[in-house]
């Protein structure tokens, strides 16, 4: 009986040894955490032309890319570390590995030749990509292939356009954050101060964009040696999935006006030679259409604009009400400035409906738009033949602390 | 022995509510909202899956009257009642081997995700085998104990499905929503056809009702059974459609698990919220796997009386696990569920139909 319940013993003992253990374990030290990628076309074809010398018979795809990937170094991100020097001198928080290839994931597994640490997607903040790649045909959707396939990656990292090559946006040495990336992913989310900012769109979003055949923006990224500037969009044509050309800021705000993403920021408008800035709380449109004419449909936006003053160089009384009502039409003046010069430019120039207007029309006319869905970017053109007028409204609810700063005559100074 | 009020070998009508929606509730949840976006492709979608669902409560309340009518007695009896000993041997055998179909698939399907999401480096055999060997413990056990093992886990499982939902709510977009009802008839109705076949799992009400405590309950009981994964999945479906637009959708191979990988919990400290989520969608599977296995064991010991329970889970899980190794890749993987589905249908829907059909023309009753 003893012998019995000792062979037990020694069996279970047994397989707790030889069945515990895991196939996937990997130290954390050992995973390269991939927080940003930034995709271009590669500049020169050396290395193209000695993968070929190589092996000439190699499976090739219609384009190389060339990859930046964004590692953490731990090791940078303790804060006893806090002078910077030049990348890679071993203080700094983080790693950036460029290598090209056929396909990303080529790509990829190409780093583990190269890097300590195997790259691990999972925590992937930002995905950047250059004018170039977005602009070639197909490129773009071959580009985000991977991020959207793997099972490792997740559909809520951001996608951003760089103007000009994308990798340069990655190797910045931002001043007051370690890692360019983290930094960049906290830019891309102050859309609450500025209207220029085009909110954030994810790889998901993205997919999205890229299945539904309507016409999209993504926020474009400028960079110099420090930091960067997220403001501005990149308009891509729905049907081609290509990037056809940049909007500027002021473009970009008008935008937000026109699709209700402005969440924020501030708007400037001129009384008398002098400026009076006015701080947006929140911002709303409506659309109205006139469906009668297919091929001369009229949309009319009404934009509201609600915030308050904040910094004024005129001065006047501001507790009057003539005064408020005629800043007010000023500042709604500006709205509508911006919005037609915006409609001018994706309207008239661009010819692609990122204004909002197919979607409008499928929530509230899907009869009219199961007819005229393949007719309206392409085709017949129904979008470009249509008109767009706009309409804003802004409401002045406070005017700060003060009334006046000082209370000189500017004409008489002058 | 009143002391332990859980310790009573019937099960309550609440109990049999709760066992039900989690037979139900099992991979179909991740993988319909594909189906039924690529048939209606629109937010409407969620009216087949009203309508689908209200097929099988309907479906199922005939087979809870079908199992009522025969309050003590197993599958096999009331099937030899109904149409005579040699087809009930058949018919038993037939719910067998689909109920070892089921299991099978059910098991498959765990190892295939968690290969797919969690242990990229480990093989799928292996995953398979353990979660089999956890499903044959279990079994091998108490069945009441199983059967109440439900009870802890649906109130989690609820919870974080939830959970997923509520936090996702925030990439909802309206442009993916509206416009409503503009899908014709025929669209919706494809899609209820999707919803269900993705709904297997009233049938085991054939098998349970004799342990019933009220069995004139279980048709009742089918019916809020099935309302619980109803309304779960029309949610799911509406929240799915709104955050990533139905063209996206049909497109995704698992739409909610790329739900629960978009969960962001707000402050940033848990960013992977899809662990959790597979952990609870695990239990689910545990617990739709053991139940099926447990049927399994029942309807063949009704048929072949001298085998223990322990033999035949010895016997039964060498075959299930090389049926699980069948399918070679997820295409096959996803035929197979679909075959099963409509397997499912004849032997578990029309064949019981057909029997109660036949009982109430003779009038065959409990007494005879």
């Amino acid at each position: 009986m003893i012998d019995r319940r000792f062979v037990r013993t020694a069996l279970i003992g047994l397989c707790a040894f030889l069945t515990a253990g895991c196939w996937d374990q990997l130290p954390i030290e050992e995973r390269g955490f991939v927080i940003g990628v930034a995709i271009d076309f590669p500049r020169s074809s050396a290395a193209e032309e000695a993968a070929e010398k190589e092996a000439p018979d190699r499976p090739e795809g219609r384009w190389r890319f060339l990859v930046t990937h964004q590692f953490v170094v731990p090791g940078g991100l303790v804060s006893g570390s806090q002078q910077r020097g030049v990348q890679g001198s071993g203080n700094e928080a983080f790693l950036n590995i460029a290598s090209e290839g056929d396909s990303l994931l080529e790509i990829s597994s190409e780093l583990a030749t190269r890097s300590s640490r195997i790259p691990f997607y999972q925590h992937l903040k930002v995905l950047i990509i250059s004018e170039e790649v977005a602009k070639a045909n197909h490129a773009f959707a071959d580009a985000l292939d991977f991020f959207l396939r793997d099972p490792e990656l997740r559909r809520s990292s951001k996608v951003m356009i760089a103007k000009g090559d994308a990798r340069p946006v990655l190797e910045i040495s931002p001043i007051n954050e370690k890692l360019p990336a983290m930094y960049i992913n906290a830019v891309a989310e102050n859309i609450q101060k500025n209207a220029r900012i085009l909110p954030e769109i994810w790889l998901g979003e993205c997919h999205e964009n890229l299945m539904n055949e309507h016409s999209f923006v993504l926020p474009r990224i400028t960079s110099n040696e420090k930091e960067v500037k997220v403001a501005g969009a990149a308009v891509f044509n729905g049907k081609s999935n290509r990037m056809v050309g940049f909007l500027g800021e002021e473009e970009t705000e008008g935008l937000n006006f026109l699709t209700d993403r402005v969440k924020g920021g501030m708007l400037k408008a001129v009384l008398d030679r002098e400026l009076v800035t006015f701080n947006i709380e929140s911002a709303s449109r409506k659309i109205k259409a006139d469906t009668r004419h297919k091929e001369r449909m009229r949309f009319a936006y009404t934009i509201t604009c609600e915030g308050v003053i904040d910094e004024t160089f005129k001065p006047m009384n501001y507790l009057s009400k003539d005064a408020l009502k005629t800043l007010q039409d000023h500042l709604a003046k500006e709205i509508e400035r911006m919005a037609r010069d915006t409609i001018r430019k994706v309207h008239k120039q661009m010819k692609t409906d990122v204004l909002g207007l197919g979607t409008y029309l499928k929530q509230e006319h899907p009869h009219l738009w199961k007819q005229l869905k393949h007719d309206w970017e392409y085709g017949r053109n129904y979008f470009a033949s249509s008109e767009i007028d706009v309409k804003a409204t802004v409401y002045i609810r406070n005017v700060g602390e003060i009334n006046t700063t000082e209370t000189r005559s500017r004409n008489e100074v002058r | 022995m009143n002391n332990v009020p859980y310790a009573d070998q019937k099960i309550r009508t609440r109990e049999m509510v709760i066992i039900i929606a989690n037979a139900v509730i099992g991979v179909g949840i991740l993988t319909f909202p594909r189906s039924i976006a690529k048939e209606t492709d629109a937010f409407d979608g969620w009216i087949s899956v009203l309508i689908g669902g209200a097929a099988v409560c309907l479906i199922g309340w005939l087979l809870g009257k079908l199992a009522s009518r025969f309050p003590t007695r197993t599958y096999f009896d009331y099937v030899a009642l109904i149409v005579g000993r040699p087809f009930a041997y058949l018919l038993t055998l037939l719910f067998g081997v689909y109920s070892i179909l089921m299991v099978s698939f059910e098991v498959r399907a765990v190892g295939n995700i968690a290969k797919q999401y969690l242990f990229t480096n480990t093989p799928v055999e292996m995953i398979t085998l353990a979660f089999l060997l956890i499903v044959q413990y279990a079994v091998a056990g108490s069945r009441m104990a199983l059967l109440r093992l439900n009870l802890i886990f649906l109130p989690i499982v609820l919870l974080v499905i939830l959970m997923v939902q509520m936090y996702t709510l925030r990439f909802l977009e309206w442009e993916n929503v509206r416009p409503f009802f503009s899908t014709d008839w025929t669209t919706l109705l494809k899609g209820a056809k999707g919803v269900t076949l993705s709904m297997s799992g009233p049938e085991i009400v054939l098998f349970y009702t004799l342990l019933m405590k009220r069995p004139q309950d279980a048709p009742k009981s089918v019916i809020l059974g099935l309302a619980i994964p109803v309304l779960l999945y029309m949610t799911i479906y509406m929240v799915i459609i709104g955050v990533f637009s139905a063209a996206v959708a049909r497109n995704l191979t698992f739409p909610t698990i790329e739900l629960a990988k978009g969960v962001e919990v707000p402050g940033g400290f848990i960013e992977r919220v899809e662990s959790l989520f597979f952990t609870i969608w695990i239990m689910t599977i545990f617990n739709t796997c053991t139940i099926w296995f447990d049927l399994t064991i029942t309807a063949l010991r009704s048929v072949f009386t001298r085998l223990s329970k322990f033999a035949w889970i010895l016997i039964l899980s060498p075959i299930i696990y090389l049926i699980a190794m069948q399918p070679q890749n997820q295409v096959e993987f996803l035929t197979f569920g679909d075959r099963l589905s409509y397997i499912g249908v004849v032997i578990a829907y029309a064949i019981p139909l057909l029997l109660l059909t036949i009982a109430k023309l003779r009038g065959v009753k409990e007494s005879d």
